[in-house]
């Protein structure tokens, strides 16, 4: 407890500094935008603007990201409530009681609700992580080389079972991303591997191009390709819908406050990010609610419901990310690369090591939290213009950031092209149905798995059942055939069952 | 989208295919790819192993796909995208590879300001004004931010000697 105390006094003090409260701001406006632009979310928004963070120190660089985080998921909403698009994937199940409500003339209060909802949810998780981290992280300092390689393929396996229909693809793409990561310098041989003799790919293939090439180049692509029309339903909005969206939090507090710890504890899970927990609360919520048969019509629980769980579980995922070096969502995996970049080593060793950064990062939450909550709530009519933005503008400014961030890599032209090539493919792979998300993964994860494993492998003189004599390293690893197993069994199940329909 | 799903599982086979090559058989890039004794994995043996590993889920991914389109017949295969999507993206896409293609001529700067006046003008169908505007504005914003105060230099083209007198 004592130490709890002392950390986050430290934590204050890192993020109360005049410079670091206008990074937080400049964040959350930036992440806001994001939010609220349907087809981009905060995790194109990080992706995107990750780049900037290397001028400056880890911790206002982890304020800034945490923003854009915060501030576009809540932004989202308001994309959902009045366009019925969700702003950003997280969300989506916004859009099932929230467009409603606006077209019944809530929309103001459905907006209100959804902020008010996001920050209860947020601060309640942030004190969740306060709490659970540092046993966490204490627990995995005596974790050795084969017990991280087990993490890291656990955290394989989890984004295998949720993040696609099938599982075959996404093996496929989590492979490609560990064969991206082994390009270049071999750091144990200094051998040059999967260049094709091409001294250009000796440096390798860093992540931030296929980052900035899949999630930025291919998700304009994808969202060019549907080109975006909708009706904008424009709520008025006074200071009175803000009163009783007020009054409707306090009536449905248990409601928002067992949706925040639920989806806390669906983020903590590696894979599962804030899109399935508020999907996953929403169901849950709907089939234990009294009146289940008016959700999806337009009321302010299900809109609460979403907007406290999603936020949770973006916080929550980034619990094992900081304790154990293996992220929670896809947008951690973003992150935590840029931790690398910024030269911090994501693990438990990071609570010892950097308590400036892990403090700074659990405070700047609940403070940027905050911050985006009055930026939204006193800027809604002002927000809604943003919505208003053509799409034709901004698509190819995107485009260009992301082809600077490809270029300031190396100053060169390889990593430009870099960006252009996984562009193309990150659209091909979305029509396809081969998600990307695993392969972000694997190229921030794969020189670390690649390193636990040939080390734990030196450690135990070339025997491969080190890996099976840790308990730990054991039990990781059959979950992770479990993980992977269970999709694979639902679906000859599913065909099954096809089969015996179409027969009778 | 049939086609769509075999294009791309062949494109992964040929790709693993290419690096199981890469690191076993060519001369020049060849790595070791056994296992030492009492050290365990050599510098290959990661990659070539994934590689194949990457080729059976290919293959896994492809054959029955394959297997279905020769029994069914491709013909009535659902369209890939719609043909205004195609459009759409392939309007995107060229200028965007020649904005990469010329840039080492045009350099980032005078890149950005054509890609941008070209974009808004014929796929946004927005007024000159507005083009010429946002193209000129955003790149001399871009140049303020990230050669004045990042201190990035970014690749400027033939217009190099000009624009740096602004420095």
């Amino acid at each position: 407890m004592l130490d709890i105390l002392s950390g986050l006094s430290l934590g204050i003090d890192v993020t109360f500094t005049m410079s670091n409260l206008m990074i937080g701001f400049l964040g959350v406006v930036l992440g806001m935008l994001f939010g609220l632009l349907p087809g981009l979310g905060p995790l194109n928004g990080v992706a995107i603007l990750l780049p900037v963070t290397f001028v400056l120190p880890p911790e206002s660089s982890m304020i800034f990201i945490a923003a854009i985080y915060y501030a576009g998921t809540a932004g989202g909403a308001i994309t959902s409530i009045t366009l019925n698009i969700p702003g950003t994937p997280m969300a989506a199940a916004t859009c099932l009681d929230g467009h409603p409500m606006a077209q019944k003339g809530e929309g103001a209060i459905a907006i209100f609700s959804a902020a008010t909802a996001s920050l209860i949810g947020g601060t309640l998780s942030c004190l969740g992580f306060v709490f659970l981290a540092p046993p966490l992280a204490n627990y995995a300092l005596m974790f050795g080389p084969p017990e991280f390689f087990a993490l890291m393929v656990v955290a394989f396996a989890c984004f295998g079972g949720l993040a696609g229909k099938s599982v075959t693809k996404t093996i496929i793409m989590t492979i490609f991303g560990l064969l991206l990561a082994c390009v270049g310098m071999d750091v144990m041989t200094g051998n040059a591997r999967l260049t094709f003799g091409y001294m250009g790919l000796f440096n390798g293939v860093t992540f931030l191009t296929a980052v900035v090439g899949m999630f930025g180049v291919g998700e304009v692509l994808t969202t060019i390709e549907k080109g975006i029309k909708a009706q904008i339903i424009h709520p008025n909005v006074t200071w009175k819908d803000y009163i009783q969206s007020l009054r409707l939090i306090v009536k449905h507090k248990f409601l928002v406050i067992l949706n925040a710890i639920f989806g806390f504890f669906i983020g903590v899970l590696p894979g599962a990010g804030a899109t399935p927990a508020s999907f996953m609360a929403y169901g849950f919520s709907k089939s234990f609610s009294k009146n289940s048969k008016e959700w999806g019509t337009g009321i302010p629980e299900g809109v609460m419901t979403t907007e406290s769980s999603n936020h949770a579980a973006s916080t929550g995922a980034f619990v094992p990310m900081v304790t154990l070096g293996i992220p929670g969502s896809p947008l951690a995996a973003i992150v935590l690369g840029g931790m690398l970049i910024w030269g911090l080593v994501p693990g438990p060793r990071l609570f010892i090591e950097q308590p400036r950064f892990v403090w700074g990062l659990i405070v700047a939450g609940f403070v940027v939290n905050i911050l985006a909550y009055i930026f939204e709530v006193s800027l809604v009519p002002v927000l809604m213009k943003v919505l208003k933005t053509p799409f034709t503008i901004l698509t190819p400014i995107i485009v260009i950031f992301c082809l600077i961030t490809g270029y300031v890599q190396n100053f060169g032209m390889m990593e430009v092209i870099q960006v252009l090539v996984f562009g193309i493919l990150g659209y091909f792979c979305k029509k396809t149905d081969y998600p990307v998300s695993p392969l972000i993964l694997a190229v921030v994860l794969g020189p670390m798995t690649e390193w636990t494993f040939r080390q734990s492998l030196q450690q135990s003189g070339g025997s491969p059942m080190i890996f099976l004599t840790h308990p730990i390293s054991l039990i990781l690893l059959l979950a992770s055939v479990v993980l992977y197993a269970v999709p694979v069994y639902k679906n000859i199940k599913d065909r099954q069952r096809e089969k015996q329909e179409a027969a009778a | 989208m049939k086609k769509a799903e075999i294009f791309m599982a062949s494109f992964w086979a040929a790709l693993s295919v290419a690096i199981i090559l890469e690191v076993r058989f060519i001369p020049f890039t060849r790595q070791p790819v056994g296992w030492e004794k009492g050290l365990g994995p050599e510098a290959g043996w990661f990659p070539y192993w994934l590689a194949v590993l990457m080729l059976v889920c290919s293959l896994i991914v492809l054959i029955p796909k394959v297997l279905r389109g020769v029994k069914e017949g491709l013909a009535e295969d659902q369209a890939f995208v719609s043909v205004e999507g195609f459009i759409a993206v392939m309007r995107a896409v060229l200028p965007m590879v020649i904005y990469v293609v010329t840039l080492p001529w045009l350099g980032f700067y005078l890149g950005s300001t054509l890609y941008l006046v070209y974009y808004l003008r014929a796929v946004g169908k927005h007024s000159w004004t507005l083009s010429l505007l946002t193209g000129t504005i955003f790149s001399v914003t871009i140049f303020l931010i990230f050669e004045n105060a990042l201190k990035l230099t970014l690749a400027k083209g033939f217009i190099e000697p000009i624009l740096n007198q602004f420095l």
